[in-house]
């Protein structure tokens, strides 16, 4: 298993944020982690990345603790709304990573050519990033974090905020790269359908507590729903 | 941590910061708005000066009309423009002054010439015309001076010279700086010595505030943008995300920091030429002091160390701000605070606290600089450099242990809602 959750939970202060949470993830999947706003989705995944400590329950990563500086080189983790620096091109931004990764070797270029490559900002790469398109911008944090050949990539929203064809672009781009670079992708969307395009299996997500898991299509046939956002709403009914 | 990696985020902290424009904005209006300012003020004051010492146009009403007064008159007007005006009573001759654009009016009473022929004080008015308000009125003494001169000269005879009389006694006035063991030739070389002791503080806190204020910004875009989500999860620990950003914005501080210097040196050489100008002959005024080169040594290390622990403040409160504009209304206090205890070391006697001072990291630059140049380093120095090292240190890794996402959450959270409270509760008594 990539990924091992087990009795996670999470306070902040007196909220608490993930009552027991529990999934496996198998390697080369692609994951969904699905629920609407505030259900623990990003709580979950930073807690994955290692920015989070849980407070309570199991959490592996490729076999060890997150934030084990050993498994950092080998997971990817792209936030929500993650901005870039205004005033540096696609090309440093992207050369900046691959340094950090390998130095200044053979394999920083490669990743570097890979980056751009993902990227695919052509002649732009060398403007600044504040002159990109909100969908260029999450073109080069997506192959900021594919670049590396991440074991595991953590992907938090990686459409949200972008227009249809953007949000296509980006599916295309992490299910392509996915399965070329033999990551395991672990996404969260509170988009149903974007979900049903790319995951190969999914956990539901609501008020801080799995309601349903498993493959995708075993989860919708099992439940005899058409679609997630069907499966999700015959689930919590309705409830917010 | 590799040093590959430190360079590849310092780099992009410096390029990031060095492509805004508005960065420079400080530093361009120190480069620019200083030496104008400069300029004004000594403009100002070399008018006030020339006045003073030089008379360039005065009117003269000789009520005496003997042959001495003729005689004053033509002295006068080997040494200035003369105008000789006429009327009856002291307003009407000033008017008439006024008429003929002479900012001074010399009256010469009746009674001048005998007086001078008994060998007693003659009598004379002068009158200052002005034609609307000013800062700096006609200043009659050039002119007095030469009436006294020629007044003297006539009582005299001729019989003892009146350079002698003017300056009887060939004196060697020095003055000796205690503190720093220096015989200084003339007494007003002091004037230059403490200018030089107080602009260079000054020059120094304004590049930690500078530093301070700009660490604090770079910190609370990274938070803004949401960008130190993902600098947190990349392989480098929190401590080298936060050295690389003192790296990055140090050197940009020291770019910064030329332009600083340019600016107030410009200010005080313009500030300083206009009583330069007028000075007696002999050795002018200077700011050039006889510093120690293992003293500047000193500054130069201390400097470097105040600017580390000035940078690891504003990181601290950029850390804990959520956006630019909270960390702004941290740091203008935080620079005032900072401004307290080095106007303590500007104006207080150079014994006042020292260990204290040279101890901590913000004031051990100003104090050393303010004595290297006015008195001595102390013997303790090295060993006060060490402690200041030891705190900035200590600031450094207090401010890396914030850089866990749950901390900073937590503490801008409280942060965000102490500062939106007093905003509220600031808005409901208005």
């Amino acid at each position: 298993m990539a990924v091992v959750v087990r009795d996670l939970v999470k306070d902040f202060g007196a909220f608490r944020a993930l009552h027991g949470v529990s999934f496996e993830v198998e390697e080369g999947e692609v994951f969904g982690l699905v629920g609407p706003n505030g259900a623990g989705k990003t709580t979950t995944l930073r807690i994955l990345a290692g920015l989070l400590p849980p407070t309570r329950g199991e959490v592996r990563v490729l076999g060890a603790q997150p934030g084990d500086p050993r498994v950092k080189r080998l997971v990817s983790y792209l936030p929500e709304d993650a901005g870039t620096y205004r005033n540096i091109t696609g090309y440093e931004f992207l050369e900046m990573v691959a340094r950090i990764y390998y130095g200044r070797g053979r394999e920083a270029e490669e990743a570097l050519e890979l980056g751009l490559k993902i990227a695919g900002l052509g002649d732009r790469a060398h403007e600044k990033m504040k002159a990109y398109s909100k969908g260029m911008r999450r073109r080069v944090q997506v192959a900021r974090a594919l670049m590396v050949r991440p074991k595991v990539a953590i992907l938090d929203e990686p459409t949200a905020g972008l227009d249809v064809l953007q949000a296509r672009e980006v599916r295309e781009l992490v299910r392509g790269y996915a399965r070329e670079l033999g990551t395991t992708v672990i996404l969260s969307s509170h988009n149903m359908g974007e979900v049903e395009a790319i995951c190969d299996a999914v956990a539901l997500i609501h008020r801080g507590r799995i309601v349903a898991r498993g493959p995708l299509r075993e989860l919708l046939s099992s439940h005899g729903a058409r679609g997630l956002e069907e499966l999700f709403l015959s689930l919590v009914g309705g409830v917010r | 941590m590799s040093i590959e990696a430190l360079k590849a985020l310092a780099r992009k902290e410096f390029l990031d910061l060095v492509r805004d424009p508005r960065i420079f904005i400080p530093f361009l209006l120190s480069a620019v708005i200083m030496p104008a300012m400069g300029l004004v003020l000594s403009v100002a004051m070399q008018t006030a000066i020339r006045q003073a010492v030089e008379v360039p146009k005065v009117a003269v009403a000789d009520l005496d009309g003997t042959e001495l007064s003729r005689e004053l008159v033509r002295w006068l007007s080997n040494k200035a423009k003369v105008v000789e005006v006429n009327g009856s009573g002291l307003e009407a001759l000033a008017r008439s002054a006024a008429e003929a654009e002479a900012p001074l009016l010399l009256v010469v009473e009746p009674g001048f010439g005998r007086a001078v022929e008994l060998g007693r004080r003659p009598s004379l008015i002068v009158i200052g015309v002005v034609w609307g308000p000013a800062l700096f009125p006609p200043q009659a003494s050039g002119l007095v001076d030469y009436v006294k001169e020629f007044v003297a000269r006539k009582l005299l005879g001729g019989r003892i010279s009146y350079e002698l009389v003017k300056d009887p006694v060939a004196l060697d006035n020095r003055l000796y700086l205690a503190a720093k063991g220096l015989m200084l030739s003339r007494p007003e070389l002091i004037v230059g010595i403490t200018m030089a002791a107080m602009l260079l503080p000054l020059i120094l806190l304004s590049i930690a505030a500078t530093v301070m204020s700009m660490a604090a910004t770079s910190m609370a875009v990274e938070n803004e943008e949401r960008t130190l989500e993902t600098l947190l999860s990349l392989p480098v620990s929190s401590y080298s995300i936060l050295l690389s950003k003192l790296l990055g914005m140090f050197a940009l501080s020291l770019l910064g920091t030329v332009f600083e210097v340019v600016g107030m040196v410009s200010y005080f050489y313009l500030i300083l030429s206009a009583p330069l100008a007028f000075q007696a002959r002999g050795q002018p005024l200077s700011l050039q002091v006889a510093v120690a080169p293992a003293d500047v040594a000193f500054i130069a290390a201390s400097l470097l160390v105040s600017l580390f622990f000035a940078a690891a403040v504003g990181l601290i409160i950029g850390a804990l701000s959520r956006d630019v504009r909270i960390a702004n209304t941290l740091t203008a206090p935080l620079s005032l605070l900072l401004f307290l205890p080095t106007l303590f070391v500007i104006f207080a006697p150079s014994q006042g606290g020292a260990a204290l001072l040279y101890s901590l990291p913000i004031t051990q630059p100003v104090v050393a600089a303010r004595d290297a140049v006015a008195a001595r380093l102390p013997a303790e120095a090295p060993l006060y450099l060490a402690i200041s090292v030891a705190l900035t240190l200590a600031m450094v890794y207090l401010a890396s242990k914030l850089f866990s996402l749950e901390t900073l959450s937590t503490l801008q959270y409280k942060l965000s809602s102490l500062l939106s409270r007093r905003v509220s509760r600031g808005e409901g008594e208005v």
